[in-house]
């Protein structure tokens, strides 16, 4: 064990914390925020973990691979967060319609669909 | 001095893990956007760490940077649309007004529409519980396949500084991205397109800069900072994309150091961006992906097989692919920051739509409780 793999550890909690992120909020920014930590994370492990040679640094395969996401990654982003400002331009929110249904029974046809759904107690 | 590493790679990566937490579970998207550029400078600093200066370039300048901007831009322009449609914004310096002031100035039918969305994911335990419960058996396992990782002989390494010579370079990433796995490189230039023609063609024609007769808005303190760095930046781009065949640097970090100063101008309004309509900026972004496909398939006759440098030419013709890159790179970035969708000022459709989804992101937490002020934190 080196202390790169403390590296590695805490790419994997990048990853985990990214996921659950992106699970548990319903607003498209920090969801897309979700994802870019995901992907942040699994770069951490892919160099941590890489083999080393002595004087050559990481291995050079996976570092053009996290070059190749990182770019990959920005570009992404920009689309994602144009499409999620199309949203907020169409509906006025920034969450997906499905999450609003959930909360008003939008789209269900009737009213009563959210007193259905909805668990009041 | 094996202590002092250990403890300076563990707080690094305490910090890290930190950053992440806090900014998905804070309830200020500014916050949450400016940790954001904070996370992707401490990354670069751990690529430094990691032996890896090539991706710390990268990181910095675009991890940190444009994605940094790409987030601002949108933020600000998610606040003007709530200022616009008569709502509080949010923000550091402001004083929050109290709930009976926004809720007077709400509409009608809004009612308890300050609840957040995900009441009811809040409201059913399990769902959350389960969720915690199996983010920590994954850590768990994950922690353990990261520990009891073999120690491999490190096959590739080897191989790659074996065949070095074969690629004419001498930087063994150049190498790997332009030679040995030229093929994922072409198809990054393709997503890299792709991305371009999908976030112009979201929303064409309505963008704010495509106002005639419009002033640029000059920024004073955006002004000065451009006038100093980009002469330097410039430079420093130029440098890069040579010494990419033999030492630290290459076409990605060239071209994503090139987008930062397009960035940082077309904000400190010094130049009016223009969008992807344009045939010049067309035909630089897609110059890397047809120069790269045109080497190809012309020097096929002499070796048969696709994106095979033809033995003697390797050295010269990967230094004008990254040229083509760098260019390429560097216009597809700075459109995809100039071309994100503007929102309309005014929209008589949307008053008549719930503005329940707080675009600001309050009353959307994570916990399910309700939130009263804006920029309020735990």
């Amino acid at each position: 064990m080196t202390p790169f793999t403390l590296y590695a550890l805490a790419g994997g909690g990048i990853f985990l914390l990214g996921l659950l992120g992106t699970l548990t909020r319903a607003h498209l920014f920090w969801r897309i925020l979700g994802v870019n930590f995901m992907g942040s994370g699994i770069f951490l492990i892919l160099i941590a973990g890489a083999p080393r040679l002595p004087d050559h640094g990481a291995d050079p395969v996976p570092q053009a691979m996290v070059l190749t996401g990182i770019v990959v990654a920005v570009s992404a982003t920009a689309l994602a967060l144009g499409i999620a400002l199309r949203v907020v331009t169409r509906t006025g929110a920034a969450v997906l319609s499905e999450d609003l249904r959930r909360r008003h029974g939008w789209g269900t046809g009737s009213p009563a669909a959210e007193t259905e759904t909805d668990d009041r107690r | 001095m094996m202590a002092l590493e250990w403890i300076l790679d563990g707080l690094l990566a305490l910090l890290l893990v930190g950053l992440v937490a806090r900014i998905m579970f804070t309830r200020n998207l500014f916050e949450a956007v400016v940790l954001f550029i904070a996370f992707g400078l401490s990354l670069s600093l751990a690529w430094v760490r990691l032996d890896a200066p090539d991706v710390a370039l990268a990181e910095a300048a675009l991890g940190a940077g444009v994605t940094g901007a790409l987030f601002l831009n949108a933020y600000h322009r998610l606040a003007r649309r709530r200022e616009e449609a008569g709502m509080d914004v949010p923000s550091p310096t402001t004083s929050q007004p109290s709930p009976e002031s926004r809720g007077s100035r709400q509409r009608p039918h809004q009612g308890d529409d300050s609840a957040p969305l995900l009441r009811r994911i809040g409201r059913v335990p399990w769902v959350r519980w389960g969720l915690a419960v199996a983010t920590a058996l994954l850590a768990t396992g994950l922690a353990g396949l990261l520990l009891g990782l073999p120690d491999r002989a490190p096959i590739l390494p080897a191989l790659i500084s074996d065949h070095l010579d074969e690629t004419g370079v001498s930087n063994p990433i150049t190498g790997v991205l332009l030679s040995f796995r030229a093929y994922d490189t072409l198809m990054e230039l393709g997503v890299l397109v792709v991305a371009m023609v999908a976030v112009w063609s979201l929303d064409r024609g309505s963008r704010e800069f495509a106002r005639h007769g419009e002033e640029l808005r000059r920024q004073p303190v955006l002004d000065t900072l451009a006038w100093n760095v980009t002469p330097m930046a410039v430079v420093t781009g130029i440098y890069l994309v040579w010494a990419g065949s033999y030492t630290t640097g290459g076409a990605f970090q060239a071209g994503a150091l090139l987008a930062g100063v397009g960035v940082l101008l077309a904000a400190a309004g010094l130049i009016r961006p223009v969008t992807s309509a344009s045939p010049g900026i067309r035909i630089l972004g897609i110059l890397g992906l047809a120069l790269f496909t045109a080497v190809g398939l012309t020097t096929m006759p002499w070796t048969g097989v696709f994106l095979a440098y033809p033995p003697g030419t390797e050295y010269l013709l990967i230094l004008l692919i990254e040229v083509a890159l760098t260019v390429s790179i560097a216009v597809i970035l700075v459109e995809l920051f100039v071309d994100v969708p503007a929102i309309p000022e005014t929209d008589p459709e949307l008053e008549q739509i719930h503005p329940t989804g707080d675009p600001l992101g309050r009353g959307l937490a994570p916990d399910g409780a309700l939130i009263r002020k804006a920029g309020e934190d735990e």
